[in-house]
């Protein structure tokens, strides 16, 4: 029987998992460690060879340089205003087809949630030729507008919202909707705010997505004034990667380092807002 | 709902869904059969008219030298970045899952690419593989390897997208591992400690097929991220060199909107709708049928 020796193997084998994980934490971490390390040398010393872990003469300079070579707030102020937008419609058009879905018994509900989960499963390639002539044709091409009208929907939050408005207990809409309140203020006033968890984790959920997007900002936008941080930063790389790669990595740092902040701030509500849908719609 | 009629509850409920449908139906469902009209046309962007070719252009991408490279890039890509991302994370997720000490910080670690975006991602690793000041090579040369040209060589080009995909992708599929490795019944892992199994065959028989709907989700949401890549490789190689790295996705992009063949791209698009949706529809019913299945 092995029984008495309980404690030892769990004990190994937990020192055992730590120390094998130490090597690819340590790899993982590097590139965003390196990419601050290189944002702080002198030029000379970013093509240095053998490269050099940490800056010997840490130095200011490639942030000012950056900051004089693109319009990086710019770039920033454009996506917040992009991804801002989209949690926003998203949220509000979520929450009331959600609460339609789950609280309202209704001819058609079962077509509707069938579309709602078919639309889960559209690409959105498949969209973009069509959207983007819309934009041309609307004259919204280069505007902000652009960038938030097509994603104004989520047939993930609408999904999300779907399952965690049906677990609410029922009895509290009785309570309300009996006194004659309307389903609008029982909406806003009892079911939001009992499932905020949710509501937020879909929102983080929703900006952090926006704020990533590339291939459709990419199209969307032609002016530099309009670039997002994903599509501006990209600049630094075909245009600049022969002369600094001090100043290159001190962009990719200003415009980085606030999507990491806001990931770690945010890292309970974004799991659970991608475990719930995942446990729910796909496993 | 005693209180409401039926036809009052019905009109308020398309009330409440009114919006999300109506824009759904503009941005989504509108465009994707505006999608598959258009590749039956060859698209004027001056004049902006419709020119009907029939399936021409889907003739014209059947017999391509440059589509059927796409394809091959596709598959080439999916190859090495799937079993990279789902092997990699499942065995870092079951690391975690024994850590006593330290855990929060050493997710996060794999976690923060998940935050970031490809363009990002692709920012973070260029320099690092830099042919001749890149820290990759470097480190390779420590080892007495002469590193290639990662981003210039059609050979390596692919491996270098492929390392900078699966390190931004293993943590999404670390979460989805983790949260089904949480729910792996302790009492089946201890009857199985008591009977002397050892830790590999507690993993084999136990943890493994408790955690088999999860790994099959992580391993089809790796490949449909991998069919859909584009920022990363639009950032490390322009979809080169010599069209080593040219994805569909990337194909489409420069078909449509780098050559103004706006029909052709939307061909592109509906080849692309049919392969990810039949890729999600398969795992749909999968799922739908592990879920029904008595484990």
């Amino acid at each position: 029987m092995r029984k008495g020796t309980n404690g030892l193997p769990v004990f190994s084998s937990r020192l055992l998992a730590t120390c094998l994980l130490l090597v690819p934490a340590v790899l993982h971490g590097f590139p965003i460690f390196y990419m601050l390390s290189v944002s702080f040398k002198e030029a000379a010393e970013a093509y240095k060879f053998p490269p050099s872990l940490l800056p010997s003469h840490p130095v200011l300079t490639n942030y000012s340089d950056a900051l004089n070579a693109a319009p990086l707030w710019q770039f920033m102020l454009n996506s917040l205003i992009a991804a801002l937008g989209i949690t926003a419609i998203q949220m509000l058009t979520s929450i009331l087809a959600a609460y339609a879905l789950a609280r309202i018994e209704f001819k058609g509900r079962k077509i509707v949630l069938g579309f709602v989960v078919a639309m889960l499963m559209v690409p959105s390639e498949i969209t973009i030729v069509p959207n983007y002539l819309m934009m041309v044709r609307t004259g919204l091409i280069d505007t902000h507008l652009a960038l938030i009208a097509p994603f104004s929907a989520s047939a993930f939050g609408i999904f999300l919202l779907y399952q965690f408005f049906s677990g609410v207990p029922r009895e509290l809409e009785e309570a309300a909707i009996v006194d004659g309140a309307s389903r609008m203020r029982f909406l806003f006033q009892i079911l939001v705010p009992v499932s905020m968890p949710a509501i937020v984790a879909f929102g983080v959920f929703a900006f952090v997505s926006a704020w990533n997007q590339y291939l459709w900002p990419l199209v969307v936008t032609q002016s530099t004034a309009m670039r997002t941080v994903q599509v501006g930063v990209g600049m630094f790389r075909s245009e600049q990667e022969a002369t600094s790669w001090g100043m290159v990595m001190a962009a990719t740092s200003i415009l980085v380092l606030p999507s990491i902040a806001l990931f770690i701030a945010t890292q309970k509500q974004f799991v659970r807002g991608l475990v719930s849908s995942g446990a729910g719609v796909k496993g | 709902m005693s209180e409401n009629s039926t036809s009052d509850a019905t009109r308020s409920a398309w009330l409440f869904l009114a919006p999300a449908l109506i824009l759904m139906f503009i941005f989504t469902v509108a465009p994707a059969m505006f999608s598959l009209l258009l590749s039956f046309h060859d698209f004027k962007p001056f004049s902006f008219t419709l020119v009907p070719v029939g399936l021409d252009q889907y003739m014209e991408l059947a017999g391509s030298e440059d589509y059927r490279t796409s394809l091959m890039a596709t598959l080439r890509f999916a190859a090495l970045v799937v079993p990279g991302a789902v092997l990699g994370s499942l065995a870092v997720a079951v690391l975690l899952d024994q850590m006593p000490f330290f855990r929060s910080i050493f997710r996060t670690i794999f976690l923060i690419p998940v935050g970031i975006s490809p363009a990002m991602a692709a920012m973070l690793w260029v320099f690092l593989f830099n042919p001749t000041s890149g820290f990759l090579n470097y480190l390779l040369s420590t080892a007495g390897i002469a590193g290639p040209a990662w981003l210039s060589d059609p050979d390596w080009a692919p491996f270098a997208v492929s390392l900078t995909t699966v390190w931004k992708e293993v943590g999404f599929n670390i979460i989805f591992l983790m949260a089904a490795l949480a729910q792996v019944p302790v009492e089946l892992q201890e009857a199985a400690w008591m009977d002397g199994a050892n830790s590999f065959r507690r993993f084999w028989h136990i943890t493994l097929p408790s955690i088999s709907p999860a790994m099959f989700f992580v391993t089809v949401v790796s490949v449909i991220h991998a069919f859909e890549s584009f920022g990363q490789i639009h950032i490390l190689t322009r979809g080169g060199p010599a069209g080593s790295t040219g994805v569909l996705v990337y194909q489409l992009f420069r078909d449509g909107f780098e050559n103004s063949r706006l029909g052709l791209a939307a061909a592109e698009a509906v080849i692309l709708f049919v392969i990810i949706g039949g890729v999600t529809l398969v795992q749909f019913m999968v799922a739908r049928y592990l879920k029904g299945s008595p484990q």
